[in-house]
């Protein structure tokens, strides 16, 4: 968010241009050239070619110093350690019988996860196995952490099959796969009004800074000994008195603190309503009985293409505990393999409301939602599950690091021949490795 | 952190990518404030696990300032500078960092 402020007008250009030769003058050596760059070496100027104007550097190398302080005020936030983008631990197995939230959402896992379910419906009980990876790793060298950390919250891709009846009709084919992709882009949240606040206020600190560079850099270069005044004012215990004699006369520092704690305020404002909020891509592929022998003649081929948006709000004093909104909305595409011409569009959605609270790199949580789908199945409503209103209900527990438990239930309202299921899932997560030191 | 001098007229960008283990988003922030008065800004947020960039092009004489602005002290990311499409500074960082460049004629 790019932003301009104070430029100069043409007439005030022109002025400029016709004062060239006096600006040129200003690049000649100076006499308090040699000893501003002195200080600056023996204060550790970072390595490059030679300043141009080494005054200026010394003065710019003092103000930045002397404004460390003020900065504080950043450092010093009491930020509530909310994870608000806490870690995804399992793969999607969303809109199949294995999904374990009540309305899934899009944030991809960051390495990879499995989950096995053990999923009970109208068709007996059956065992699914997900699997999920994020793909940025085949395209990546995995010891680039900064590359790795960058590219794991993008997408993941997972994979659902069911271990047990794989092909109970023993028509030679696996009974049901299942594809998912998530895409996350929560990245788009990022340009908000409180950015363009936060950016005016740091403008405004750094016009300031410029200003008492400009002034220091004058007042340097027109000494004859400007290592006494430098030296003064870089001292880690400098007080007011020795900065006046070193310097021929009072330096004035002040600059108002009051700025840099609006800054601090608004940029945390600003994270926060960043970090509230998810959207995403919701992609799923299934090929085969999704209701693994509840309804007959069900098997075919669907395809979901869906946006996921959810926003959290803090529900504890420590700001651990969150709940927030789930929202899920997208179209439906279904072939039955029983009539070729037997193809539906419906839409698809979900709305629900998850409390969490993190525990090292998981959560628990508890939501609870409606899932529903609309269209027109005609004959085949039944077997294409073109119509039906979900109830769920869901719970997550932590059991050590990189697993969880899943319970989640699901009660049909409305709908042919739509049943009620129950899934426990055993969830596996690989994490990012630690920070190097 | 004095980082050192740019030459006025330059091309500055900085990106910020923030760790995926990061408590939460990061703010990338830069500024020059213009000797002849007002500034120039750009600004952007990197999710955990994100990056963001921002640019300021043909800088004019002053001061260049860099803030990134982390949710905890213990957040990390890499911070990196390019001036003119040549990467300048790049340093892993942990926490909140202000950089502080000279930009002179």
């Amino acid at each position: 968010m790019k932003t301009r402020r104070g430029s100069l007008p043409v007439g005030a250009a022109l002025f400029l241009v016709l004062l060239a030769p006096a600006t040129l003058r200003a690049q000649e050596a100076r006499p308090a050239d040699s000893l501003c760059t002195g200080v600056l070496v023996a204060q550790g100027r970072p390595a490059g070619p030679a300043a141009r104007r080494p005054c200026q550097s010394l003065a710019l190398m003092i103000v930045t110093r002397r404004t460390e302080g003020l900065f504080a005020a950043l450092k010093d936030k009491e930020l509530p350690p909310r994870d608000l983008q806490s870690t995804t631990l399992a793969p999607s197995a969303a809109g199949s019988p294995a999904q374990g939230d009540a309305v899934p959402e899009s944030n991809p896992v960051s390495l990879a996860a499995g989950t096995l379910s053990m999923v009970g419906s109208n068709a007996g009980t059956n065992a699914i196995t997900t699997i999920g990876i994020n793909p940025a790793l085949f395209a990546v060298d995995p010891n680039d952490r900064e590359e790795v950390a960058r590219l794991s919250r993008l997408m993941d891709l997972s994979v659902l099959v069911p271990v047990s009846g794989v092909d109970k009709d023993r028509d030679g084919k696996v009974d049901y796969f299942g594809l998912r992709l998530r895409l996350s882009m929560t990245g788009l949240a990022s340009g908000s009004a409180l950015m363009r606040t936060a950016t005016d206020s740091f403008r405004t600190i750094v016009e300031t800074d410029a200003a008492l560079t400009l002034q220091l850099r004058d007042r340097l270069e027109a000494m004859r000994d400007p290592v006494s005044c430098a030296n003064a004012l870089l001292a880690d215990q400098a007080d007011a008195a020795a900065m006046e004699k070193g310097c021929d006369g009072r330096v004035d520092f002040t600059t108002s603190p009051e700025r840099h704690e609006h800054l601090a305020a608004v940029l945390m404002r600003a994270r926060e309503e960043a970090d509230s909020k998810y959207f995403g891509l919701d992609l799923r592929l299934d090929i085969g009985d999704p209701t693994l022998g509840a309804v007959a003649g069900a098997s075919g081929t669907a395809l979901f293409g869906g946006l996921a948006a959810g926003r959290r709000y803090n529900f504890s004093k420590d700001g651990l505990t969150t709940g927030g909104l789930k929202a899920r909305l997208g179209v439906r595409f279904n072939q039955l393999d029983l009539d070729s011409s037997a193809t539906s569009f419906s839409a698809d959605g979900g709305i629900g409301f998850e409390m969490q609270r993190p525990y090292e790199n998981q959560r628990l949580s508890v939501s609870t939602g409606a899932e529903f789908r609309v269209g027109k199945g005609g004959v085949y409503q039944a077997q294409a599950q073109t119509n039906f209103l979900l109830l769920r209900a869901s719970l997550a527990v932590p059991m050590f690091a990189g697993n969880s438990v899943t319970l989640n239930f699901a009660a049909p309202v409305a709908g042919k021949s739509v049943s009620p299921v129950l899934t426990v899932g055993m969830n596996w997560g690989l994490l990012l490795p630690k920070p190097g030191p | 952190m004095f980082k050192g001098e740019i030459v006025v007229g330059s091309d500055v960008q900085a990106t910020f990518s923030a760790n995926h283990t990061s408590s939460g988003s990061a703010h990338l922030l830069m500024a020059v404030g213009r000797f002849s008065g007002g500034s120039d800004a750009d600004s952007g947020t990197a999710p955990p696990g994100g990056s963001t960039a921002v640019k300021l092009d043909h800088v004019a004489e002053g001061v260049l300032e860099i803030l990134v602005d982390m949710k905890l002290e213990s957040d990390t990311g890499q911070l990196e500078v390019l001036v003119n499409g040549k990467r300048r500074d790049s340093v892993a960082v942990t926490g909140d960092q202000r950089w502080t460049y000279s930009v002179e004629a």
